[in-house]
């Protein structure tokens, strides 16, 4: 039997592998589940430098106990996905795939499953969130992922990131070689590539290759070139940004035209939404949004200005930047005649603090929100985001906010 | 890496995780990113929950004195009911605190159990746990009433009631019926062939009832000199032709509504289809490859057969059965993961569902029905596990004030799909955190001990080792390491009428029930009572005391999110949040439209737990 990717104890021992904290004293352990398993688990501690207790040669164990290493582990671990190894055939889902994909066939049914396998992803600008989000869609079964990062791997990289291990960051490589590389292993059915070079130069017919394009860590300027790169091709390609700043996260989503169907019990009800480019959601005058909607969202605006001023990278910022900060904060309320207190001292400065600091708890929610999000535009259900999300751990809520200019005529 | 402020605190924490499922694999990750050092983790598939004891959770050198605690916080990603009631009281014993967390599809939710500062997980009451034979008197009763009915969540007491709930929640209304016919296929018809054949079975009362003359034993009897295609054939015809028959006899029950028709296996298959059926003998399954699909080339799982395809794999499975796995057979329980037994329910389910004008529907669809497999998804796993690392970190830092529970939601409320809510305050009648006593009318002339350890102390209080006691006279102990006339003693007084017990149990009597591994006890006031309302109260008798403020409380009254089985609605317990208690920082725009995530699905049965409706039934309500 085929094991579920999500809840495969090859994936625990995957995340044990690759996480890069050091663990002290006797640090992980876990049950065992099947002999198959077992086995699994064996081998696995065999592999390892320091296994602190013996292996139980398969077998179940009541109290079920196996300890994990200490250190990290070296890459031959990942062998436990080999079963993961199906290939693909044709245009129909495979046995394979229908077993593999059991439980999230179930949700969204095979029709969905069908378009995501033939879906293609492009993402730019590799992080902790971004890794969460396409270690999601792999596990998902998404055709194929085309990753594109040329910066050489670092240990600052190694923060909140699962994929990269302290052996990568010496290996000079680069993010996305590294991500690659990783990301293989999670789900063999999907092509994982690496494309070398930096997106806003290329042409625009290379779009044509992806339905969607997602970038995370580039400048504002990049991303509206970006977006309307993607606007400007005849195949519609949904176009995605996701930043985290410590505890605060934000997602952009610009689907262009999108209309989706919305299944009743007896009939199908098409939905149509109309999403602003990214240039166009943020020329959206302060002061015609609700008084509600979220401080984060200024707070963002306000800093994407700053950066671009002093032509800083996102989130290459510290505590020591605020007073200049607050400077943008005037001119930009002054412009949009609203009231400084919009955007309060105190977020600004933690998002400045955190500057490109990701929280892993974070990274995986605003990777989970993403991916969900792809999820349902290439599959064309459910209803999908419009067109800023915010997740912030200090409160606790995941807000959508629509932040869209008064409709074009 | 948490920063400066909390990274201490996470790195002296010392963490178990409770289930290595789909939220197990993320929330290792999750935690050992975030700076954990010290996980451990233990998963209840492997661990029966009687295995967990509370040695597990904090060393104890001797019972009754202080206990060092060993574990800093407690992470459940578990999926089954026992053993969350089990973990929440351990913790509780422990003083520990716990994270509960759950998914189903896209929807999640977290919460935070910290005994003194919020509610238990227990402290709302549960989901009725139905044991199988009300299920299927329930499942009955709605086809005896000819009702449309909405989704309902039918809870099985057994480990998988769960996934069984959680299986039927996302089931649109036309697939309910469905629902109905693979119980039958799995629960009845599975289980008569292959299994257990003594057990009771409405299979045989059903057909018994007229025909006296010729037992129903005789029909599922394989005879010496039968070929397994006729049995087949003769199986068939009894429990889709004859059967039907028979129900159709009674007119009174058809009045309002569509009549079954009986089906045949001749007006189904012809002849020569027969031989080419039984004329497959060469085929080379062996072992667990053996499968009626693949002989009769059915390849694609996500097709819906025919009837004569349905009607062929059944007798093809069957043939099987009695061919390649003989031993088997009369020990057998369903698995979802035994391809002919699936292949067999699918084929079973779809003739009566044929049979009853029900749609069929392919093999994959009924596997996952029978199988009550969980809907998952990777994402709203990953977005749990991370929501739950939040609350860990706020729990390690002794913050409570910011402790929250979290629910996950597939469509936004209030601009909201991340929906933080503040901890309720432990509830003080909670039978489980408080030491309230509990009220139990019952008819003590004629409940027997063993109706009040089932019902009562097993299905309702979750004990799994009892101990009973009548003032100071010990009545029952539950436990393998019993003298030998210590325990003929105690299944004497199972037996026995309350009132005939060797300290006889009457109204005013009050009983000490008591789980030492669970270090939970609990006192019921007896209450005699002569008669109960056999659909309302069908276990013949009532607990309550700490369901009574459950009744008072507007927010627990009507709807429910089923996740963790609490019964509240989603929309109630947001207003809740920002009308009683602490409004948030800034409160979120109210122009917007507040879609209905859970529907109010009133009944006048109040046993029957209602469930959201699914997924579809809310969206429409939105375009509405
Ligand atoms: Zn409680």
């Amino acid at each position: 039997m085929v094991t579920q990717p999500a809840s495969d104890p090859g994936l625990l021992a995957f995340y044990a592998a690759k996480s890069n904290q050091p663990r002290r004293g006797e640090a992980l352990k876990t049950g065992i589940k099947e002999e198959d398993d077992a086995t699994l688990w064996a081998n696995a501690c065999r592999v390892m430098d320091r296994c602190s207790e013996p292996c139980r040669g398969g077998k179940r164990e009541p109290a079920g106990l196996l300890c994990l290493p200490q250190s990290d582990l070296p890459n031959s671990f990942l062998f436990s996905f080999r079963r993961l190894r199906i290939e693909m055939e044709g245009e129909e889902l495979t046995a394979q795939q229908t077993a593999l994909y059991d439980r999230q066939i179930r949700v969204w049914g095979v029709d969905a499953q069908k378009r995501l396998s033939k879906a293609s992803v492009l993402v730019s600008g590799l992080n902790g969130t971004v890794a969460e989000f396409c270690k999601n869609i792999v596990l998902a079964g998404v055709g194929s992922l085309t990753l594109m990062d040329d910066r050489l791997v670092s240990k600052d990289a190694l923060h909140a990131n699962f994929l990269i291990t302290p052996d990568d960051a010496n290996s000079r490589r680069s993010l996305a070689e590294v991500y690659c590389s990783s990301l293989r292993e999670f789900n063999s059915m999907v092509h994982v590539s690496v494309e070398k070079g930096n997106l806003p130069q290329f042409d625009g017919s290379f779009y044509d290759k992806f339905d969607v394009v997602v970038v995370s860590s580039i400048s504002l300027k990049d991303k509206k070139f970006i977006n309307q790169k993607c606007r400007e091709r005849k195949k519609r390609i949904a176009f995605y940004s996701v930043e985290c700043r410590d505890s605060c996260g934000e997602i952009f989503v610009d689907l262009q035209n999108y209309t989706y169907s919305q299944k009743n019990s007896d009939s199908t009800v098409d939905c149509h939404l109309e999403y602003p480019t990214l240039e166009e959601a943020i020329s959206t005058p302060w002061r015609d949004l609700p008084r509600k909607t979220t401080k984060t969202y200024f707070a963002m605006r306000v800093l994407e200005c700053f950066e671009a001023s002093e032509n800083r990278n996102p989130g290459d910022t510290s505590g020591l930047d605020l007073p200049v900060v607050l400077i943008w904060r005037k001119k930009l309320c002054d412009l949009q005649h609203v009231n400084e207190s919009l955007v309060p001292d105190g977020l600004l400065d933690r998002l400045l603090v955190a500057g490109s600091r990701e929280h892993p708890p974070v990274c995986a929610i605003l990777g989970g929100i993403l991916g969900q999000e792809v999820i349902k535009a290439i599959s064309g259900k459910g209803d999908p985001l419009k067109n800023f999300f915010y997740f912030d751990a200090a409160d606790g809520k995941g807000i959508i906010e629509d932040i869209s200019p008064a409709l074009r005529s | 890496m948490a920063p400066g402020s909390q990274l201490e605190a996470v790195k002296a924490a010392k963490v178990l995780m409770v289930g290595a499922g789909g939220i197990g694999c993320e929330l290792l990750k999750t935690l050992a990113l975030s700076g954990f050092e010290d996980i451990h983790i233990i998963d209840m598939d492997t661990i029966e929950v009687s295995n967990l004891n509370r040695q597990f959770l904090f060393r104890q050198s001797h019972v009754g004195q202080s206990k060092a605690k060993q574990f800093s916080v407690v992470l459940n990603g578990l999926d089954n009911l026992d053993a969350r009631r089990h973990v929440n009281r351990l913790c509780l014993a422990a003083e520990v605190p716990l994270i509960e967390s759950g998914t189903t599809g896209f929807l999640g939710q977290v919460t935070v159990h910290v005994k003194g500062k919020t509610e238990c997980y227990e402290c709302q009451p549960k989901p009725t746990q139905w044991t199988l034979p009300q299920f299927w008197q329930h499942v009955k009763m709605d086809q005896e009433k000819g009702e449309d009915i909405s989704v309902r969540k039918f809870e099985v007491a057994n480990a998988g009631a769960w996934r069984r709930e959680l299986a039927l929640k996302a089931i649109p209304v036309l697939l309910l019926h469905f629902v109905h016919s693979v119980v039958w296929a799995k629960d009845l018809l599975f289980a008569k062939l292959f299994g257990d054949r003594n057990q009771d079975n409405d299979l045989n009362v059903r057909s018994s009832d007229v025909d006296g003359s010729k037992t129903t034993e005789n029909v599922f009897e394989l005879s010496p000199d039968e070929d397994p295609i006729s049995y087949g054939q003769r199986i068939y015809d009894h429990v889709f032709g004859y059967n039907i028959e028979l129900a159709l006899a009674n007119e009174e029950t058809w009045r309002n509504r569509r009549k079954p028709k009986a089906i045949h296996i001749k007006d189904v298959l012809s002849e020569i289809s027969f031989q080419q059926n039984g004329a497959l003998e060469n085929c080379t399954n062996e072992g667990t490859s053996i499968s009626a699909m693949s002989t009769l080339d059915l390849k694609n799982p996500q097709d819906v057969w025919s009837l004569e395809d349905n009607s062929k794999v059944f007798l093809e499975a069957l043939r099987l059965f009695i061919t390649k796995r003989e031993k088997e057979i009369g020990s057998l329980t369903f698995d979802k993961d035994d391809q002919l037994a699936v292949e067999f329910v699918t084929a079973a389910a779809n003739i009566r569902a044929s049979s009853f004008g029900i749609p069929m529907h392919s093999f994959f669809e009924t596997k996952g029905i029978a199988g009550n497999i969980v809907h998952a998804v990777a994402t709203t796993n990953a977005i749990i596990a991370g929501l739950i690392v939040i609350e860990a970190i706020k729990v390690l830092q002794n913050d409570f004030r910011s402790y929250r529970m979290t629910y996950c939601l597939e469509h936004p409320s209030k601009k909201l799909l991340l929906m933080p809510v503040e901890p309720f305050e432990a509830n003080k009648s909670c039978y489980v955190c408080s030491e309230t006593p509990l009220l139990l009318e019952i008819n003590t002339q004629t409940s027997k001990l063993c109706d009040f350890v089932e019902k009562i102390v097993r299905n309702k209080l979750g004990m799994n080792l009892p101990l009973i006691m009548n003032g100071s006279n010990l009545i029952f102990e539950a436990g393998d390491d019993l003298e030998e006339d210590v325990a003929a003693n105690y299944m004497q007084n199972l037996n026995k009428v309350l009132a005939e017990l060797p300290s006889p149990v009457t109204s005013g009597t009050v009983l000490t029930v008591e789980d030492l591994q669970q270090e939970l006890t609990c006192n019921i006031n007896i209450k005699h009572r002569e008669e109960f309302d056999e659909e309302k109260e069908p276990d013949g008798m009532v607990l309550s005391g700490w369901l009574e403020r459950a009744k008072d409380d507007q927010l627990l009254s009507n709807g429910q999110s089923t996740l963790l089985g609490t019964k509240r609605k989603i929309s109630e317990a947001q207003e809740s949040s920002e009308n009683l208690a602490r409004p948030f920082s800034e409160t979120n725009a109210a122009n917007q439209e507040i879609p209905q995530q859970i529907d109010d699905n009133n009944d006048d049965d109040e046993d029957m737990v209602m469930l959201d409706g699914p997924p579809e039934a809310s969206k429409k309500k939105r375009f509405k």
